[in-house]
């Protein structure tokens, strides 16, 4: 056998060169082991043009790789292998040579299995080499590898692996007050195609490549080259490409502070491509909402949901006033009632006394008046009322006295 | 200011009430989701989809040689070879339908019998291998792809009963006494202490009411007092 770089987990030294030239290696094993098996080549892979990938994406297309690997050496073996653990930091090029390895040594087992002696040639290093190249070469493994497979990755593997994808974005769509729940799946359509599931993990992806844009986190581009070409999607791409849609979603869910961690997935059944249909529209609207919510705070993932929290407040302040109890604004009521009726009181008073004030000039106007009748002006005062209250009781004691204030006018 | 004091107390329970209905409302969700699945039991789904297909193969495979032998014991072929694979074969019948008890009532007699059998169909393979000599190379072909799965079936009966002895053996009914559960008495709790906490607040507001309505009454006698006299000056 071949012997295959080893290196030390998340050796810095690896370059994409070597891990290029490893999946160089397990794709002439995996032809070695196609023609032993008398299997035909596979189709060309759905056409997708990749840019600007990324150590994690190509991580996460090699842990299908392994997946697929271990599956196929469990089926001829009866032996599993343990799988590679995800690091918590970034993904470097030596850990996607680390998984590659891992899938080899599997890969290698099975030949050992079937008894071919025949040894693929490691070839050359190429140091020019691209993540999104190292991309394409693992998909087209995994692609190779699933047709190698008794039993080929299937809708319900695809559909498990949507469902951890609604975990990471259920998580992400938390906020400090509350957590969210996944929405209502959209109304079940039959009928679909793994063709149909590919292009709406596409859409998918296309939400999670803005979001990356507005929270400035940079990820593959993806890009569909003819849609009419998807027909001959099969569930291991789909698959693939959900492996892609979680390893974006796992990198969002590290951005964020404190996240919580995401729910864990069961054996959830033998599902129809419609079944899975239906939970990408599950996760379609997630991102939906996420991607409105990052464009409304694009801090959204690194500053701990400082918007919901401000919303929250005005809730808050809204609310004061029912959530205060009967007593304080029984308090209030007697209060205020209190210092209308003492204002109420105060002009009473004012009132009153300014009446007073003004009844006495009353008085002395009436006593001047009547005075002059009396002294010839008759019928002057019977245009004045007077008031009840004098000093005198008649008219003629009114007369004789002086009015104050009228020594001059006599 | 008294209403402020009242309202910043509730307020973080308010806020804490708003976050463990929610996180009850997911935990809810996830028991919907698991619950009518093969996944909510894995023990049962380990039994009924890997264990099932490895051992169905094995007693193919065992059947296989049986018929192989009683052709050649015509012909004069061992009757302890015979013995040897039909015993392999009920033991290894009789462990397969005591382990399925075992997924279903996880009863310690289940178990022991279980370990009885399988060592007993462990033996009987070894007995198997160490006479190979006699069988025929149709035989030896399946006694080495038996000899192959039955490690299969040794991995997988330990896991089956590890997943049944585990806390978590129903996904579903573990979720709900783990997590639902001890948040819904959260809740409960903060219910509670807001009902005793206002009950306490109402207590509080009726005498303040009583006294109010003291001095309302007095400050009302003050009042007509005060326009007697005030009725009086002016008058």
């Amino acid at each position: 056998m071949g012997s295959p770089i080893i290196c030390a987990q998340g050796d810095s030294a690896v370059t994409l060169g070597h891990v290029f030239q490893q999946v160089d290696l397990v794709r002439s094993e995996l032809d070695l082991i196609r023609l032993e098996l008398e299997k035909s080549e596979p189709n060309p892979p759905p056409p997708v043009n990749v840019e600007g990938a990324e150590p994690r994406e190509v991580f996460f297309q090699a842990l299908t790789l392994f997946r697929k690997a271990n599956q196929m050496a469990f089926e001829h073996t009866r032996e599993g292998g343990e799988s590679p653990t995800i690091p918590n930091r970034e993904i470097n090029p030596g850990d996607v040579q680390e998984v590659v390895t891992k899938a080899l040594q599997r890969i290698r087992r099975i030949k050992e299995s079937l008894s071919i002696s025949e040894q693929a040639e490691l070839p050359g290093l190429d140091s020019s080499v691209t993540p999104s190249q190292v991309f394409e070469a693992i998909v087209s493994a995994n692609r190779e590898l699933n047709q190698l497979l008794d039993r080929p990755f299937a809708p319900e593997d695809v559909y498990e692996q949507i469902t951890v994808a609604i975990g990471y974005a259920t998580r992400l769509l938390d906020t400090k007050e509350a957590r969210s729940t996944p929405p209502e799946p959209p109304q079940f359509e039959r009928r679909k195609q793994p063709a149909h599931v590919y292009l709406e993990l596409v859409k998918c992806f296309d939400e999670i490549h803005q979001i990356g844009e507005v929270c400035n986190a940079p990820m593959l581009n993806l890009q569909l080259q003819n849609e009419s070409e998807f027909a001959s999607a099969e569930p291991g791409d789909v698959y693939d490409m959900a492996s892609l849609l979680v390893s974006e979603l796992i990198y969002l869910h590290q951005l964020r502070e404190h996240p919580g961690p995401p729910r864990k997935v069961y054996d959830l059944g033998r599902k129809t491509p419609s079944h899975v249909y239906q939970r990408v529209g599950i996760l379609r609207k997630q991102m939906t909402s996420l991607r409105r919510r990052v464009d409304e705070t694009p801090s959204l993932l690194s500053d701990e949901m400082a918007a919901s929290t401000s919303s929250s407040n005005n809730t808050t302040k809204n609310r004061s006033f029912w959530s205060e109890n009967l007593g304080a604004r029984l308090l209030r009521s007697h209060l205020t009632a209190a210092a209308i009726g003492l204002t109420l009181l105060g002009f009473v008073l004012v009132f009153t006394l300014y009446v007073r004030s003004q009844t006495v000039d009353l008085v002395r106007i009436n006593a001047l008046l009547a005075n002059a009748s009396h002294c010839g002006f008759a019928g002057a005062g019977e245009i004045f009322v007077i008031p009840a209250r004098l000093d005198c009781t008649s008219r003629s004691e009114f007369c004789d006295e002086q009015a104050p204030g009228l020594d001059g006018a006599n | 200011m008294e209403a402020k004091t009242e309202h910043t107390e509730t307020l973080p329970q308010i806020k804490n009430l708003k976050r463990l209905l929610s996180e009850l409302k997911e935990v809810q969700w996830r028991i919907e989701e698991v619950a009518h699945t093969p996944g909510n039991e894995p023990a049962r789904n380990l039994f009924d989809n890997r264990m099932q297909p490895a051992m169905d193969g094995i007693y193919t495979m065992v059947t296989s040689m049986i018929d192989l032998e009683k052709l050649e014991d015509g012909e004069g072929g061992s009757r302890q070879m015979l013995a040897a694979m039909a015993d392999f074969r009920g033991s290894f019948t009789r462990s397969q339908a005591t382990l399925g008890n075992l997924v279903t009532s996880d009863t310690s007699e289940d178990e022991v019998a279980f370990l009885n059998q399988a060592g007993i169909a462990k033996q009987r393979l070894k007995d198997l291998t160490d006479d190979s000599d006699l069988l025929i190379p149709e035989q030896k072909l399946l006694l080495n792809r038996l000899k192959t799965e039955f490690p299969l079936f040794v991995t997988l009966s330990d896991e089956i009963i590890k997943a049944r002895k585990s806390p978590e053996w129903n996904i579903a009914n573990a979720i709900l006494h783990n997590e639902a559960v001890p948040i819904s008495r959260q809740i409960s709790d903060i219910l509670s202490e807001m009902a005793s906490q206002q009950s306490r607040l109402m207590v509080a507001g009726v005498a303040r009411m009583d006294k109010l309505s003291r001095v309302a009454t007095a400050s009302s006698f003050f009042f007509v007092i005060f326009m007697a006299v005030s009725a009086w000056i002016v008058s």
